[in-house]
């Protein structure tokens, strides 16, 4: 950032409209893809009885909604936040720990909640799946910032050389 | 020089990494509950495909599905009606006096987890061929359960036909366990868990 004051601002990429996709395998391809869609589709509703169309509906949506509503705005806002606190060399680590710790949050959610538990049937949430996720979600961000550690502690000793994605 | 347009945060690269990191960890904390080499792994799966009575998960519990009195009543008949030439009621002993078959088949749970069992018991189409009923199509197996979507499960002739459909009685050598579905449950091929029916009381030909 601070060598941003000696460098004119960089013109931000912008999406080209001739860059839509075109052309007979993107067309192939959505066809195939579509023709898959409407088949899953038809079983739902065919098979409506097996299915339960309204759960399924809630758990297709409801994972889409979870994501787009709850999980990818608390990471963007954590990733943000924290641009402000950290180091430069800290930020790439600890927000891949951010994005994983996340992701395995909302994946905990029933296991944590420990729903469909149920004192006749043991072999569901069989054990501290509780634990285990804290302890997981916990190694993660350990993990995270024991990287942007090494690499801050690179950068230091590689003085100046620290373009080395180029 | 990627690092300081990013402000040394994820650039597109790493995102894209990690992106497929997380959806790696996902796959890897929850796959051994159906993928067994890994199942030391699936911490964060509901289930552990080698935990539960007999060595396998238990989807719905007898006490949950209501029919732990019925299935243990000493009075337990499998019924065979529907288009047979005689219609049956067999007592608990009447079906072990059967002649019993084994067939190694998984139990696939439409929630997730897969465990392979070796069931061993009555195969379909002998009790059938005992109810005189003849080329079945299409056979309806009804549990001891009052209701929910999975209380009947429906064999067409390629299953009824095969020899690994069986009338289980036993499973992993031992008499089913009650949430396993004691005294009778249908193992069949290529079949999801959910219609691999507990607690069976009635097996009706329909055509």
């Amino acid at each position: 950032m601070s060598v941003a004051a000696e460098e004119p601002p960089r013109p931000e990429p912008t999406l080209r409209v001739d860059e839509a996709p075109s052309g007979a395998v993107f067309w192939v391809l959505s066809a195939l893809g579509a023709a898959i869609i409407g088949f899953g589709i038809y079983g739902v509703i065919h098979d409506s009885n097996l299915t339960v169309p309204g759960s399924f509906i809630k758990w297709m949506i409801g994972g889409l909604l979870l994501h787009d509503l709850v999980l990818a705005p608390l990471v963007i806002l954590a990733g943000a936040g924290l641009r402000r606190f950290l180091p430069g060399r800290f930020r790439a680590p600890v927000q891949a720990a951010l994005v994983l710790a996340g992701v395995l949050a909302l994946l905990s959610v029933p296991v944590i909640g420990a729903y469909g538990a149920s004192r006749a049937n043991p072999t569901v949430i069989y054990s501290h799946h509780y634990t285990r996720a804290l302890i997981i979600l916990f190694a993660i961000l350990l993990a995270g910032a024991a990287f942007g550690v090494l690499r801050a502690a690179r950068t230091s000793t590689a003085d100046g050389d620290d373009d080395d994605e180029a | 020089m990627v690092a300081e347009r990013t402000g040394g945060g994820l650039d597109r690269r790493g995102f894209l990494w990690t992106a497929f990191g997380g959806a790696g960890l996902v796959t890897l904390v929850t796959v051994g509950q159906t993928f067994r080499p890994l199942k030391e792994l699936a911490v964060l799966a509901p289930r552990k495909p080698d935990f539960g009575p007999q060595g396998f998960p238990v989807n719905k519990a007898a006490a949950g599905a209501g029919v732990t009195k019925k299935a243990m009543d000493p009075g337990y008949t499998l019924t065979v009606d529907g288009k047979v030439k005689n219609k049956l009621k067999l007592s608990l002993a009447e079906l072990r006096a059967m002649p019993r078959h084994e067939a190694d088949l998984p139990i696939t749970c439409v929630e997730g987890w897969s465990a392979g069992a070796r069931g061993r018991g009555v195969r379909v189409k002998d009790l059938l061929a005992r109810a005189g009923a003849e080329n079945p199509g299409h056979v309806t197996v009804t549990s001891l359960q009052g209701g929910g979507a999975y209380r009947t499960s429906i064999l067409n002739a390629p299953h009824l036909q095969d020899d690994q459909t069986l009338l289980a009685l036993e499973v992993n050598g031992e008499p089913l366990h009650i949430d396993h579905g004691f005294p009778c449950r249908l193992i069949a091929p290529n079949q999801p868990g959910v219609q691999q029916t507990k607690w069976l009381a009635k097996v009706t030909v329909d055509a």
